[in-house]
């Protein structure tokens, strides 16, 4: 029973694979906008908005600022239309380079302060496991204030701007930021109180769900809890559960710590701008080989990647994907980084394209990657080999098996997420080639 | 897999090795709710002896209402 780790795994020695029970959530509202003010002065106190470039056209609002909403400017608008309703409204260029790379700095800051820092999806909010902090630092406000003088030391937007929510768990935690400005502790003893003054809106699940509860009545989650589950159940499958189980406060999500690989940065400048998207896929493959050749993710296949470019006449573009089926292919690699770029174009021609591996699944089942090094060293007096290595007696035992039995018997045991809670993410039985 | 379970959830018989089986002792008993954030991960797991002292490990998938064999 060696892969006991789950909801009970406090008897298990190795906690620190569990991730945190209690979360700070760490969150600066409008993120994209406040660097841009921080990067800019000039545009502290003026209505800003984001374009959306996902589309390619640029016709819409991504976000805009507290300013621009009290004006009515409202994301999914035209701009057209956004700018009609506001019209002292400033448009940014967007730098996604730019924001990534802030919140990089941000996460190495929290990660001085807690070993376990989770990013969110959306940009700007972060999750701290605080679990033990109270021996560290005391009470939670006393651990709040230790964060802000960490944040203030770094610059005085971060700890001016941010908000934070300090629960048991992910979800609670992220209500409690948004809840207030400022800061907001919710205690463990207090979370189902917490949690029943608050509106469905709250909960991680489709819009769709939650435009149904509101028309049913159901708009806080104290009316959320006193429908039976079976009725939730039948009405919203198991979206109804979980939402169920939020809601109580049953469920407790941790903030696992994020491994932070080392990525792999390649760049091509071009003498002259390049608009023709033939052209960026041409040097999106020489940049992808480059990359690939890194001998020290050889072994490694790809999940992470982010494509960027420095655009004519200023700003940048990028993509970031993380990839369902890892894969140390080059071919692959490149259609669906095409497929992706087809997508999200950039809107202006290239003066630099940047490729970047960021995160990294287990080896890749593309031929070569497995291949035995004829240098490869062995422990003399024992049958331990490097990772890829295959010692010549069990190599060629694999083979007579496979040739008398018709398949594979031999598998190499390799080792994916050894911290993870799901079994099946641990390791993986791969056949000896 | 097909598994009977009782009112509580807890799996009562179960169809393993082409054959029905009793579930004689239920060990152990735990939940993983995981990535709520991306794709909800969801599971009941289940420490089982079979009836005849086989042992296995189970979990209900509580997203998609199926049951699983979890190997060792």
């Amino acid at each position: 029973m060696g892969h006991r780790v789950g909801a009970r795994g406090a008897r298990r020695p190795g906690a620190e694979h569990r991730g945190s029970r209690l979360a700070l959530c760490v969150w600066w509202p409008g993120f994209e906008l406040e660097l841009e003010r921080a990067r800019d002065p000039r545009l502290v106190g003026r209505p800003l908005a984001l374009p959306d470039t996902s589309s390619g056209t640029r016709r819409t609002i991504a976000q805009g600022c507290a300013a621009a909403r009290a004006r009515g400017v409202l994301p999914g608008m035209l701009l057209s239309r956004a700018i009609a309703s506001c019209p002292s409204l400033v448009l940014c260029e967007p730098d996604p380079d730019a924001y990534d790379a802030a919140s990089e700095r941000i996460l190495d800051l929290l990660r001085l302060w807690s070993p376990i820092v989770e990013r969110a999806a959306d940009r700007g909010r972060f999750f701290v496991g605080v679990d033990g902090f109270e021996r560290l630092y005391g009470p939670p406000e006393r651990q709040i204030e230790e964060l802000l003088e960490r944040l203030a030391g770094r610059s005085s937007w971060l700890a001016a701007s941010v908000r934070l929510g300090y629960a048991p768990g992910k979800f609670a935690a992220r209500v409690a930021a948004r809840s207030a400005p400022g800061r907001a502790i919710v205690f463990p003893d207090e979370l189902r109180s917490f949690l029943a003054e608050q509106s469905v809106g709250v909960l991680p699940v489709s819009p769709r769900m939650i435009r149904r509860l509101e028309r049913l009545g159901i708009d806080r989650l104290d009316r959320l809890v006193e429908i039976p589950e079976q009725a939730l159940v039948a009405q919203f499958g198991e979206d109804g559960r979980r939402a169920l189980a939020w809601a109580t406060g049953r469920r407790i999500d941790r903030v696992h710590p994020e491994a932070k690989e080392r990525p792999v940065r390649v760049a091509l400048e071009f003498p002259v701008p390049i608009g023709q998207l033939d052209m960026v896929y041409a040097a999106l493959d020489r940049l992808l080989g480059r990359a690939l050749e890194r001998s020290r993710h050889r072994s490694r296949s790809v999940r992470g990647i982010k494509v960027s470019a420095r655009l004519e006449d200023g700003g940048s573009w990028s993509i970031r994907a993380i990839i369902r089926d890892p894969t140390g292919s080059r071919d692959r690699l490149a259609k669906f980084l095409r497929s992706r770029i087809a997508l999200e174009p950039p809107p202006r021609a290239l003066e630099e394209l940047r490729l970047e591996f960021f995160r990294f699944g287990p080896a890749s089942e593309q031929g070569g990657l497995f291949a035995p090094r004829a240098d490869a060293p062995r422990v003399d007096g024992s049958i331990e080999t490097r990772d890829g290595d295959l010692l010549p007696a069990l190599e060629e035992a694999g083979r007579q098996l496979r040739l008398r039995l018709g398949r594979g018997v031999l598998y190499r045991v390799l080792e994916l997420q050894p911290g993870s809670r799901l079994p099946e993410r641990r390791h993986a039985l791969l056949e000896l080639a | 897999m097909r598994v009977a379970a009782n009112e509580a959830g807890i799996p009562t018989r179960l169809l393993f090795g082409g054959e029905r089986r009793e579930v004689g002792a239920v060990l152990d008993r735990w939940r993983i709710d995981d990535e709520w954030w991306r794709e909800p991960i969801s599971r009941v797991y289940f420490s089982l002896v079979l009836e005849g002292g086989a042992h296995l490990i189970l979990y209900h998938d509580l997203v998609e209402d199926l049951w699983y064999r979890q190997s060792e």
